[in-house]
């Protein structure tokens, strides 16, 4: 294309920079100088509001409005359990595990449109988000993937060409601790009795009548849910999956299967 | 509504109304004391309204709305405070003590007051 030039009537003669002084010499001072005055970044006194922003953790948000519409475009199979690996090959959200991101949290942005019944399994889930989807008959559950596990997660057919057995899955750190013992976070590592209580609680408070998932046709499969220390659904800690022969390969040692059973 | 600004357009308010004579779920004290302190609140048809557009969610605007009813039903059924007989007679104590000790301080401050007077030599 082509290069404007500062030659000619219009970009020519003082050329765009102004009348004398520092603005046509090219001599202004620094950015955020006021002129002597104390500047606005220095007057301001320091206060760590994005102290340790580096090693916070971040969850993606998945809004409600977001998994309907998933949902009803078939990129995602209410038939199965989803999980933050279907998630991800329907590139509904994109996690990347080394910017500090912990996994996905359910957020309430479609809460009126929804109506799905899934079982679903995100790493954080606010009130409403768990009402909406208890109230359409589903099931939420949240628990803990450590960095690790999360990118073996999100990529699993880049794992298996590693060739390396499947890790378990670390337990959560201790602030986590709480929030996945919690049954109204309807965490993992929750009592199931108490996350039954949670359920009628939950439809006490917002005036719906919780439907009763034992006579559902779907019932097995809304319940399955994944074991504390295990990764993939069908995939136990410490197989190798060998995805050109299409061969898993499991452990036979005493030693090593005690390690990854505990 | 008709169009213009998001607040226009989005109405996710929440109502519930149910007939208050009816309600055999609330006791009789408390169903008249509701029906004298919300009298604003009940149409002629008897009915009393409860809403709530405080949230997006027209799901949390429903939960507000309940929460709203509960506390008036825990205000209706609220028994006035009975204060017990040795309550009663412990605060007249207190307060005759107190009264008791406050003119001790006033004659002990008076009779220094006094001594440093010299009247006869």
């Amino acid at each position: 294309k082509e290069r404007r030039r500062g030659r000619g009537r219009y970009r020519g003669r003082k050329c765009g920079r102004g009348h004398k002084g520092e603005r046509q010499r090219g001599n202004r001072p620094r950015l955020g100088f006021e002129g002597g005055q104390t500047p606005f970044y220095l007057a301001i006194p320091k206060y760590g509001f994005n102290e340790g922003h580096s090693l916070r953790r971040q969850y993606q948000p998945l809004s409600l409005q977001r998994l309907q519409y998933l949902i009803d475009l078939g990129r995602v199979d209410p038939r199965q359990p989803i999980d933050l690996t279907q998630l991800t090959n329907a590139r509904g959200v994109t996690v990347q595990p080394l910017k500090r991101d912990y996994g996905v949290q359910l957020v309430e942005e479609g809460a009126d449109i929804f109506s799905a019944k899934v079982n679903i399994e995100v790493q954080r889930a606010s009130e409403l988000a768990i009402a909406t989807i208890e109230k359409n008959g589903g099931v939420v559950t949240t628990s803990f993937y450590d960095p690790r596990s999360l990118e073996i997660l999100c990529k699993p057919v880049l794992f298996f060409l590693r060739g390396r057995p499947i890790p378990k899955r670390m337990l959560p750190p201790e602030d986590l601790v709480r929030y996945y013992t919690d049954a109204r976070n309807r965490g993992y590592l929750a009592d199931p009795s108490k996350v039954a209580e949670a359920r009628l609680e939950l439809a006490k408070k917002y005036g719906y009548i919780l439907p009763d998932i034992t006579k559902d046709e779907l019932f097995k499969m809304l319940s399955t849910r994944k074991d504390p220390r295990q990764i993939f659904f069908g995939l136990a800690p410490g197989w190798i999956v060998n995805m050109a022969d299409k061969k898993i390969l499991k452990p036979t040692d005493e030693k090593l299967l005690k390690y990854y059973s505990s | 509504g008709p169009g213009g600004q998001h607040v226009n357009k989005v109405n996710t308010k929440a109502e519930v109304r149910f007939h208050l004579a009816s309600a055999d779920w609330i006791p009789e004290a408390a169903r008249e004391k509701m029906a004298s302190m919300h009298r604003n609140k009940i149409n002629r048809a008897g009915e009393l309204i409860v809403n709530s557009e405080e949230s997006r969610y027209q799901m949390r605007n429903l939960a507000i709305c309940l929460e709203k009813i509960r506390t008036m039903v825990t205000e209706a059924t609220e028994k006035p405070k009975v204060v017990s007989k040795e309550t009663t007679q412990k605060l007249i104590e207190r307060v005759e003590k107190m009264n008791r000790e406050r003119l001790r301080q006033k004659k002990i401050h008076s009779n220094i007051k006094q001594s440093r007077k010299a009247d006869f030599d």
